[in-house]
């Protein structure tokens, strides 16, 4: 699948089928997390992974928004004593923006390779780092339901570009390109 | 075992409830009545697994389902969603106290 065409068209998927996603495909989704960018090159992250069905079924009574029956679940973690030895005290503000950055890997990699997959920021996180038997400086900071999609998912509406875009300074509209066209 | 598989999923729906309940101190307002109608389909998915259930609560969690998502897109279709939804089981039960009577 063409790069943009990916970015384009994953979706937060919450209906799932009940095929089993192979060992090596959750293989694939865990390597392209790991090649995320990361502040310094730190990799402050872990990944915990889970196919389970019955710890699946725990994770989701500690986590109102993760809907369906997910056929693998990642908890991504921040490992907060990495991100505080080798950033400081700032390094956990760095080091949520890392996982973040390497959930979204994740989630076009599961699109990119035919699963459908959602990001769940809806859940207890001390009752998941229970569940998943975490010391308490690895902490659950975006949990991933994936599975093979059941059905098609709809498309949400995303805000014009003219809304959020500012060109050059705030508030600024056009393009200077246009301004000069206009002229 | 079938007593003991009762209480572990009870006791999964409580996790629901409780960590709902927690969360909802910091997600958006409207999130309230979504989690209520989840634990509802939840409810029943458990009482399904346990062989309690009734045809007409996969009625139930079919409509629920069909609606709930709306929350994200259009406030106002969950609302009517709800509305339809307790109309719906109100008359439910009405029906099966005339058929009682
Ligand atoms: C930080 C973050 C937290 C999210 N938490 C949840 C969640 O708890 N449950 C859920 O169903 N979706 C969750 N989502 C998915 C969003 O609802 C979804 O991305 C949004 O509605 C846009 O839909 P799309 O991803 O299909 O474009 C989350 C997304 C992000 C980025």
């Amino acid at each position: 699948m063409e790069l943009f065409e990916a970015i384009l068209s994953r979706r937060s998927v919450r209906r799932y089928a009940p095929d089993p996603i192979p060992p090596e495909v959750a293989g694939r989704l865990l390597e392209a997390a790991t090649w995320a960018p990361s502040g310094g090159n730190i990799q402050p992250w872990q990944f915990v992974v889970t196919s389970d069905p019955g710890q699946i079924e725990e994770l989701k009574s500690v986590s109102p928004g993760m809907f369906g029956r997910p056929r693998l679940v990642v908890a991504c973690c921040v490992d907060r004593r990495r991100a505080e030895e080798r950033s400081g005290p700032g390094g956990l503000h760095i080091a949520t923006l890392d996982v973040a950055m390497a959930t979204q890997n994740l989630l076009l990699a599961a699109h990119g390779l035919g699963l459908g997959a959602c990001a769940i920021l809806s859940f207890h996180p001390a009752a998941v780092q229970e569940l998943l038997g975490c010391p308490g400086w690895v902490v659950p900071t975006l949990l991933v339901a994936a599975g093979y999609p059941e059905a098609e998912t709809p498309r949400p509406s995303r805000r014009p570009l003219e809304e959020v875009t500012h060109h050059g300074a705030w508030g600024r509209r056009e393009t200077p390109g246009e301004r000069g066209a206009g002229s | 075992m079938k007593h003991d598989e009762a209480v572990r999923r009870i006791h999964m729906l409580l996790c629901f409830m409780a960590s709902s309940a927690r969360g909802l101190f910091g997600e958006p307002r409207v999130y309230g009545p979504f989690r209520l109608l989840d634990a509802m389909t939840r409810l029943i998915d458990a009482l399904e697994e346990l062989d309690l259930d009734d045809p007409y609560f996969h009625e139930v969690r079919d409509q629920i389902d069909r609606f709930k998502f709306k929350v994200m897109e259009d406030e106002a279709a969950f609302i009517e969603g709800i509305d339809a939804l307790v109309k719906g089981l109100a008359s439910r039960l009405r029906e099966n106290r005339e058929a009682r009577e």
